[in-house]
């Protein structure tokens, strides 16, 4: 339970600001809702593969963008303020804990922000999306997508030396994944060669883990396999960074 | 007790730390002066594993720093020169999150954090959050925190850097109590008056290498203790002398304006040095 204080941290801080986190929670979700489910949207049923209605297929892409912005962006901005700004990421490297509790505590932090976020926008998606059903394999590919980018955010939250580091990490890699992905536009009607190179996102195979899991496809070994192998990369390179500290 | 041997650090080019040989005894209040980039603060950093050492070791109440760094860490409290508090948790969940970093059980934590509360005199202000803390009060929580665990080496690096002198004086105070109860402590100052009143010893470090180590008493007679300043035009000359009536006879024979007094700790800095210890 090394890990458990970075986790308690960050549950102080939702406790708060809880209303403020949870209104923000509930705001993304609800622009991209009225923006591209039942504004833009409407025009977008055409372009719909297999002919599923835009707002079935932009449930589980909102929850993947929820998944990926919370997990990946809580853990970048506190990873950024405490290292850089506040130097309270001292304490932890003072503290009697190994590189990998230190790693654990700051992935699990961004997946618990990640789960959070995940949990509002169903709330919002049972109200305007009528006949949503969840099944167990869309609960585990949640969890896989919440650890996942957890342990991404942590990547690119010591990666970071500057502002401009973060407007770059904000620009070529949050931006893009965010519209790009399958999340609000099917891959298949993206031009041709950016078809393939989404799949280099690792926003990509979970929004289409939570998408076959949300129909009767159900469980995709192969977008499985490939969550959870960017999960370990995540993994290894945050690890390693975290352990290279003080070199 | 801490015991260096040839520690060393390498920043590229720039030898930040080279060689260092130093024993500071168990209950010791030991100060490392010497003006910025001298090499304490990355001293310090070594000694407590934020920077990994080029070269060299160093040993803290027995343990080697590189190879039994969880009972280092276990064994030192560090109050750094910059606030690491988390600005955002009381002082009550700042010394609460250290005591769960250091595995302490729910009890004795919180015994733990009345009893430093008080020590500090932040009892009164334990629920409000550390960011809304003067400079002095945030430097009052740090020191509590890194005695959160029961530390045995404390390291204090410019612990009233910035601080108004009563709140110095207050800390100074602190200092001395955690030394009265058999605390190691190493410290690194800028402020002469701060190494004269608390240290047994001093070391004196210019580019990364300590140049004097003795008590402050034996540097000020080694240099001479009686200075004579003589003010022309501006520029201050200094001679040092052993006795006061040589100082007289020199002053005497001299036109310019002139100011005879003790040698202090600075004096000695500058003499070794050539330079004052906040250049």
């Amino acid at each position: 339970m090394s890990w458990y204080p970075i986790v308690w941290e960050e549950l102080i801080y939702l406790r708060n600001k809880f209303w403020l986190h949870l209104v923000m929670y509930t705001l993304s979700p609800l622009i991209f809702l009225f923006a591209f489910g039942f504004g833009v949207g409407q025009r977008l049923q055409l372009m719909m593969p297999g002919g599923i209605s835009y707002l079935d297929f932009l449930a589980p892409g909102m929850v993947a963008l929820a998944l990926f912005n919370n997990g990946v962006n809580s853990v970048i901005i506190r990873m950024f303020y405490t290292r850089l700004f506040y130097n309270s990421f001292e304490a932890y490297q003072l503290a009697p804990m190994n590189s990998f509790f230190l790693w654990l505590g700051y992935t699990l932090s961004g997946t618990l922000r990640s789960l959070l976020a995940a949990a509002v926008v169903l709330g919002v998606m049972f109200l305007a999306v009528p006949g949503l059903v969840l099944t167990r394999a869309f609960g585990l590919a949640v969890v896989m997508a919440a650890f996942c980018f957890g342990s991404l955010g942590v990547c690119v939250g010591l990666w970071l030396r500057s502002f401009d580091d973060h407007a770059l990490a904000n620009e070529f890699i949050l931006v893009p994944m965010t519209f790009l992905s399958g999340t609000l536009i099917p891959v298949e009607r993206l031009p041709g060669f950016l078809q393939q190179c989404v799949w280099l996102f690792p926003l990509t195979p979970v929004t289409e883990l939570l998408r076959s899991t949300m129909t009767e496809r159900g469980w995709d070994v192969t977008l499985a396999a490939l969550t959870a192998g960017w999960f370990v990369l995540f993994f290894f390179i945050g690890w390693l960074t975290i352990k290279r500290l003080g070199n | 007790m801490i015991e260096i041997k040839q520690l060393a650090k390498q920043y590229g080019n720039i030898q930040a730390v080279a060689g260092l040989d130093l024993i500071i005894d168990a209950g010791e209040i030991f100060g490392l002066l010497g003006p910025n980039g001298a090499g304490k603060t990355t001293t310090i950093r070594m000694l407590t594993m934020l920077t990994r050492p080029s070269g060299g070791s160093a040993f803290i109440n027995g343990c080697e720093i590189t190879r039994d760094l969880g009972r280092v860490k276990k064994e030192i409290g560090v109050v750094p020169q910059h606030i690491n508090l988390d600005l955002e948790l009381t002082a009550r969940e700042n010394l609460e999150l250290h005591g769960r970093l250091h595995k302490m059980p729910g009890a004795e934590r919180r015994r733990r954090i009345q009893e430093l509360l008080d020590y500090v005199e932040l009892a009164d202000r334990a629920h409000d959050l550390a960011g809304k803390f003067s400079g002095g009060m945030k430097r009052r929580l740090m020191i509590a925190r890194a005695l959160m665990h029961r530390p045995g080496v404390l390291f204090l690096d410019e612990p009233t850097a910035g601080l108004d002198p009563q709140t110095r004086r207050k800390i100074w105070d602190l200092i001395r109590r955690m030394n009265g109860e058999g605390m190691t402590v190493l410290l690194t100052t800028h402020y002469i008056e701060e190494a004269d009143a608390l240290c047994r010893r001093v070391g004196i470090m210019d580019r990364g290498r300590l140049i004097a180590l003795d008590t402050p008493a034996e540097l000020k007679k080694k240099v001479g203790e009686i200075v004579v300043e003589a003010h022309k035009q501006g520029e201050t000359e200094y001679r040092f002398f052993t006795g006061r009536e040589q100082a007289l006879e020199y002053a005497g024979n001299l036109t310019k304006n002139v100011t005879i007094r003790e040698a202090d700790l600075e004096d000695v800095f500058v003499e070794l040095t050539g330079r004052k210890v906040g250049d």
